[in-house]
């Protein structure tokens, strides 16, 4: 085990002398059963091409995340922008009608009723790293949509992660959305962060609606692992989206349960790795009751001596009969020298199922390069224009709010990726 | 006596390592419609390949000047810039490209050659639906993808109406008539009546006298075996429909 993360432990307490009783034990218990499963390595299921020695290797320093004030950048993406006081964590934004936004800390003062889901998804099909965040996480954040509201606000969470070298910031975020209830949700990563090991748990109750957009803004040096875990109950549906720009590590595992009939999930995205950096989408759907369906559209796009993976699971059980299940993975390496590792993973137990997977490795076509050449788009535009048009196909399947903004975002990482090979 | 608009002399291009043209030799001058014809094998899309840049096609000998320039030391979107459009035989499909963005980047691209400021929203959506109509285009498409889904006749109009948007100084039609039923080739070639002027010229590689009926041209040229062995007025091409080429090879050897 690592001395550091050890004494860092430790010491959580003391640094902390308001960290309430309850918050303190479950940290000591998550601790405990992260020192005793480590890290991932290469031979665990699931990590066989992201190496976590660099986060093995530092002496990691566990900081809050903390929360960004609003910033511009973050107009066009939605209407609000949730922001905690850093000094009393506090939910300080005033909210839309329907929905409650409340810290871990402040539910755990008021014996709320939250709590008693808060934590009880990320564990499914979880490794030690939920268990790594739930040691060190100082605090969380948890969205609370009422039954039957339909809240038409766009509502955003910034992290904001330390830029210093070892600090370790474990964000940690819990959505509740209550029956027949719809929110559009971003949740944003800002800054250079050196390390962190995000958890986001998405509980959809029957017939709600979430769209989830995830984005990973940054590149070279942070190392980040972020887990998006999803329970969907009857009729209710998620369709997430995850732009990740690129990262020394990246790795973005989302987990998601079709727990009851009707539940539905979409899960696309979009990523871009550069040289020198590493970029990991890990799914995994579980339909484990009959008539649920799944869709699954990522896009990677690889620069010089960057790298990629992806690795679609799905599984369905002996008795969830009439599932429907479509994976596609399309990816656009640009170099001689990028790498991609793509692979489908179907556990399917059941007989009637309609079930599809396809992946493809790819150049940018020389005949429409060319056509946009000729009729005046020089090269550079022309390679810029097709690996946009390319990247930005996942963006159909959530909604049309948040498509310009994430596509410029997009257009951005595409010329730095380019700028690479300048 | 002007130096022609276009100047092609003993072109000789090969693509891997088979020769195509072996010394074709070619003039256009301004306010000229140049038909070139001959049988399948010829060269004819490979003329109209090397004039606008295709890398497959290695030129082993000759010059081609472009205004004066030498066309073959500039690329594809130079040549563009500079006026040169190539309407293509088998437009490529591109999805997730947007018509009118690649309308507007290409106008946009072709104004700034010329020293002029992008055109502003409303004057090029003014000037694209005005072009659309007279190409009996449907306005949809200017939200699709380039070519994404279109038929083969949706495909050349296409090409025509972003000739008709450049305005190019020089056109090259590579085939632009073939597969088309006669109601796309009365539109097409009314597209590229349209743009026929003193400033401007166009070369037409074809393989049917048909296109000819409703493209008047002021020269037919007939290229075999990668080089132009007649030229003559339209009244060739009527030849050409009656007797076909052999005549022509008998004429060349003898």
């Amino acid at each position: 085990m690592n001395a550091a993360l050890a004494s860092a432990h430790a010491k959580l307490r003391r640094s902390d002398p308001a960290l309430p009783d309850q918050l303190a034990a479950r940290q000591a218990d998550a601790f405990d059963r992260f020192s005793e499963r480590g890290y991932p390595t290469l031979k665990h299921e699931g990590w066989r091409y992201t190496n976590l020695r660099p986060f093995r290797d530092a002496e990691l320093l566990p900081v809050a995340a903390g929360h960004a004030a609003p910033d511009q950048d973050a107009e066009d993406l939605a209407d609000l922008v949730l922001t905690l006081d850093p000094a009393a964590p506090a939910v300080t934004t005033p909210l839309p009608n329907g929905v409650r936004a409340l810290t871990l800390r402040d539910a755990l003062d008021s014996k709320d009723p939250i709590l008693s889901q808060f934590g009880a998804i990320a564990p499914l099909l979880g490794d030690a790293l939920v268990d790594l965040n739930d040691a060190f996480a100082l605090d969380a954040l948890i969205i609370d949509v009422t039954d039957d509201a339909a809240v038409s606000t766009t509502i955003a969470i910034d992290w904001r992660l330390s830029k210093a070298a070892n600090e370790l910031a474990s964000p940690r975020l819990f959505v509740h959305m209550g029956q027949h209830a719809e929110l559009s949700l971003v949740e944003r990563r800002i800054g250079r962060g050196a390390f962190t090991n995000a958890v986001t748990e998405l509980s959809l109750s029957a017939g709600s609606r979430l769209s989830y957009v995830d984005l990973n803004a940054e590149r070279r040096p942070s190392r980040t692992l972020a887990r998006v875990s999803a329970r969907i109950a009857r009729d209710a549906r998620l369709a997430a989206y995850s732009l990740t720009l690129g990262g020394q590590l990246n790795r973005i595992g989302t987990y998601v349960e079709l727990a009851e009939p009707g539940a539905e999930v979409v899960l696309s995205g979009t990523f871009l790795a550069g040289e020198g950096e590493h970029v990991d989408h890990h799914t995994a759907i579980n339909h484990t009751a009959a008539h649920t369906h799944s869709v699954e559209d990522y896009r990677g796009i690889i620069g010089r001596a960057g790298r990629g993976v992806f690795n679609g699971k799905v599984i369905v059980a002996r008795d969830s009969q009439k599932i429907t299940s479509q994976q596609s993975n399309d990816n656009l390496l640009l170099d001689e020298g990028a790498r991609i590792d793509t692979k489908p993973e179907l556990e399917i137990f059941a007989d009637d199922v309609a079930c599809s997977h396809g992946a493809t490795i790819g150049r940018l076509d020389d005949q429409a390069l060319f056509y946009l050449r000729s009729r005046g788009l020089d090269e550079r535009t022309a390679n810029r224009v097709l690996m946009e048009a390319f990247g930005k196909k996942p963006l159909e399947h959530i909604p049309e709010r948040f498509v310009p903004a994430l596509e410029n975002r997009m257009r951005l990482g595409l010329k730095r990726l380019s700028e690479d090979h300048a | 006596m002007t130096t022609p608009l276009l100047r092609v002399r003993n072109l000789h291009a090969k693509i891997e390592d088979t020769p195509i043209l072996k010394g074709l030799d070619l003039d256009v001058n301004v306010g000229e419609v140049h038909a070139i014809m001959g049988p399948n094998g010829s060269g004819k899309s490979t003329l109209g390949a090397v004039l606008a840049g295709r890398e497959e096609y290695e030129v082993t000998d000759g010059e081609v000047l472009y205004k004066g320039a030498d066309l073959l030391d500039m690329e594809p979107e130079e040549r563009a810039q500079a006026g040169l459009f190539l309407a293509f035989q088998y437009p490529v499909e591109i999805p997730g490209v947007n018509n009118a963005y690649l309308l507007k980047a290409a106008v946009n691209a072709r104004r700034a050659h010329d020293g002029l400021g992008e055109l502003d929203a409303f004057e090029f959506l003014k000037s694209v639906k005005a072009n659309m109509a007279f190409m009996e285009m449907d306005e949809s498409f200017l939200s699709r993808g380039v070519n994404e889904g279109f038929s083969g006749g949706e495909k050349k109009r296409n090409e025509i109406l972003q000739m008709l948007m450049l305005e190019p100084t020089l056109a090259v039609l590579d085939e632009t008539d073939s597969g088309l039923d006669i109601d796309a080739l009365k539109v097409v070639a009314r597209g590229v009546n349209r743009l026929r002027d003193e400033s401007r010229a166009v070369v037409m590689v074809t393989h049917y006298q048909r296109l000819l009926n409703y493209i008047e041209p002021d020269y037919v040229h007939v290229l075999s075996k990668g080089r132009i062995v007649k030229s003559g007025d339209k009244t060739l091409a009527l030849t050409l429909e009656e007797r076909g080429y052999d005549w022509l090879r008998e004429e060349a050897v003898s």
